[in-house]
């Protein structure tokens, strides 16, 4: 079983969302997850909490709102600076599913422009990566033109974790296609490639729950941090309802695995 | 009185190969070769680091990306953003100043990621606002060519004034590095810190003099911008092993021509030339015309090669022990009327572990005795630069 959290950005010097992502990562959370929020750019606080918090801490952002290269180098840097718990959360999918699936595309291309094992470090030559080994991407598409390549060294996962939200056939298909992580809303879960994790309030009832993630690969809670009152309440609840009622379907992960490691993900 | 010490800082690979190198080949790219200097320059009194940032791997150097991954001057480069947002979190005095293109990022993308960065920071957010150089950049942004230097800069003022809108009085502080005439008027309006590396006190001086010239065409209070040096202190034990440690690094050697040629090759390959001949008199370019302008004016008739392998971006070359560079530092302010000076150790494929602690327990000591230079007093950055001027550090 997957779970995570959704937070909030929170204040503006970011504790509250730091002390929400660090207890529940200490209380065994594979990902949290911040959502976009008015005037704050969430890639930045993933970014301020990594060394700090023991979780994947992925941002969300609108597709239409950052360009493809960079967001391909961000992330990148976060997979780097987090050891591998990279990832991007892309929240407007249900806008425009065709030009998300572009965007995703390049994303993708970007991150394989250098192959794996392009870093050579050879002293003889002098050569810190093998330039055989690295190609510019050349996409031109309906929505994005992007010549490439990435101008960095390939990140721990190679390709960070990709999230999408929604249900519908369109979405579905581009998270099978695309993406790590499908957020759905309760209901009967949609086939697809991608985790597919059930989104609900972490107000929720241990049996809702339990119902609810019956067919998915797991769930995240809404855990906004607010105030420290409210915000304190729900991690209570999370830790001494939520999670002892879901105890018998977590399986231990490895310690200090790159997110892909901890989702199941194939490399 | 004391001057405002600032570090050129690349989220760069540093020297993997040399004999000082460490990890420095793999620790690079998690951030922790930047974290540790940063929070050792921290703890030396320095102000301010500022990161910059190109957003493209070049193939103009003979076609392709050989030169680029074997000079390491400007490749590979992570995203400085998620960086300083780490820096933020991991320092708590330093200013953070990060470059991002006015170019191609959008404004509001530009207005919500200062911003953050300024409240995860404490006020010690600052953006490096450049125009991007390179037709290779643009095309990374939907675009085939760069948008020509004016209309850039036309760009840039739009963007600062929707950013400025957005930010209201906290705002970041706003540094700016260009040259040109389009340059300095945006600095004179917007500017808190300007980056710049004239040659010799005379240029500076009358650099400073224009800088602080616009910003009163814009009806701006002059002592409100900081002018920032760039320079590479080398220090050594005495005179004489400083003077061989100069020899050493500026020795026109092969390398420290292919990195100069690697450096100048936004749009045009440098390499193409012939090193043994004058730069030829039809060269031109979209991309960074103070850079050509600078090397025209330095190069004069003399051969290619040895203008490169000599030409350094810095305004002055400091050597010597602590004390005397010391010395040369406070001399060049008092001449030139202010106002500090950035740090650069090499940047990428030349930067040591070594060198960041020949500022930190070498050079910054030595400035903090005096009085000279230190962390500035106040609650944020902007306020910490101004104390410089206004009370300075104590000695």
């Amino acid at each position: 079983m997957i779970w995570g959290v959704v937070t909030t950005p929170g204040n503006p010097d970011g504790d509250l969302a730091t002390e929400v992502a660090r207890r529940v990562g200490r209380a065994g959370a594979d990902l949290v997850l911040i959502a976009p929020t008015p005037g704050r750019e969430t890639a930045f606080l993933a970014g301020f909490m990594t060394g700090t918090v023991d979780v994947a801490v992925i941002g969300g952002a609108r597709s239409a709102d950052v360009p493809p290269y960079t967001v391909a180098r961000q992330v990148n840097a976060l997979d780097h600076l987090s050891g591998g718990r990279g990832g991007w959360w892309c929240t407007d999918t249900a806008e425009n599913p065709p030009r998300i699936a572009e965007h995703l595309q390049v994303l993708r291309g970007l991150w394989s422009s250098w192959d794996a094992d392009a870093v050579v470090m050879d002293r003889v030559s002098g050569a810190y990566a093998d330039h055989t080994k690295v190609r510019p991407l050349e996409h031109v598409g309906a929505h994005y033109k992007v010549r490439g390549p990435l101008n960095t060294v390939p990140s721990p996962q190679f390709q960070p974790v990709v999230v999408l939200e929604g249900s519908t056939p369109e979405v579905v298909e581009v998270a099978t296609r695309l993406a790590d992580v499908l957020l759905v809303p309760p209901g009967p879960v949609p086939v697809t490639d991608a985790r597919a994790l059930v989104r609900m309030p972490a107000t929720v009832d241990p049996a809702d729950l339990l119902a609810a993630v019956a067919d998915a690969d797991g769930f995240v809670l809404d855990l906004p941090a607010e105030d420290v009152a409210t915000t304190e309440a729900l991690l209570a609840h999370l830790t001494t309802r939520l999670l002892p009622a879901l105890a018998a379907h977590f399986t231990p992960k490895p310690r200090g695995a790159t997110l892909r490691h901890r989702l199941s993900l194939e490399d | 009185m004391s001057f405002v010490t600032g570090w050129f800082a690349s989220y760069l690979v540093p020297d993997w190969s040399g004999p000082w190198a460490g990890d420095s080949g793999t620790s690079w790219a998690d951030g922790s070769f930047v974290i540790d200097s940063v929070r050792d320059l921290e703890k030396a009194g320095v102000d301010l680091l500022m990161l910059e940032d190109i957003s493209y791997l070049a193939d103009i150097v003979g076609g392709t990306f050989e030169a680029e991954l074997r000079v390491n001057a400007r490749a590979p480069k992570g995203d400085p953003l998620p960086l300083i947002g780490r820096l933020a979190a991991q320092t708590s005095t330093i200013g953070l100043i990060a470059t991002a293109s006015s170019t191609f990022y959008p404004a509001d993308l530009l207005a919500r990621t200062f911003s953050t960065l300024q409240g995860l920071s404490g006020g010690r957010a600052g953006w490096n606002v450049v125009t991007s150089t390179g037709d290779r950049a643009a095309q990374n942004f939907g675009m085939d060519v760069l948008p020509d230097h004016a209309t850039r800069y036309a760009h840039a003022a739009e963007v600062l004034a929707e950013t400025h809108a957005a930010w209201g009085e906290d705002r970041p502080v706003i540094c700016q590095a260009g040259a040109s005439a389009g340059g300095i008027a945006l600095a004179g309006r917007y500017a808190d810190v300007v980056v710049a590396s004239p040659d010799g006190v005379d240029a500076m001086r009358s650099y400073r003099d224009s800088i602080r010239a616009a910003a009163v065409d814009a009806g701006r209070d002059p002592d409100d911008v900081h002018v920032l040096y760039m320079v590479t202190p080398l220090i050594g034990e005495t005179e004489e092993l400083a003077a061989e440690y100069a020899q050493r690094w500026y020795a026109p050697t092969d390398a420290a021509l292919w990195r100069r040629i690697v450096q100048l090759s936004g749009d045009i390959d440098y390499s193409a030339f012939d090193m043994d001949a004058p730069l030829p008199d039809d060269v031109e370019t979209q991309g960074s015309r103070s850079i050509l302008a600078n090397l025209r004016r330095v190069a004069g008739d003399r051969p290619m090669r040895e203008v490169l392998t000599t030409q350094r971006a810095q305004s002055v070359r400091l050597i010597g022990t602590a004390k005397s560079v010391a010395d040369q530092m406070e001399q060049v302010v008092a001449e030139v009327g202010g106002d500090g000076f950035l740090i650069a150790g090499g940047g990428g494929g030349v930067l040591t572990r070594r060198y960041v602690h020949e500022i930190t327990d070498g050079l910054m000591p030595e400035l903090r005795r005096r009085g000279l230079a230190g962390l500035g007093s106040g609650s944020d950055l902007r306020s910490r630069l101004q104390s410089h001027r206004e009370v300075g550090v104590p000695a």
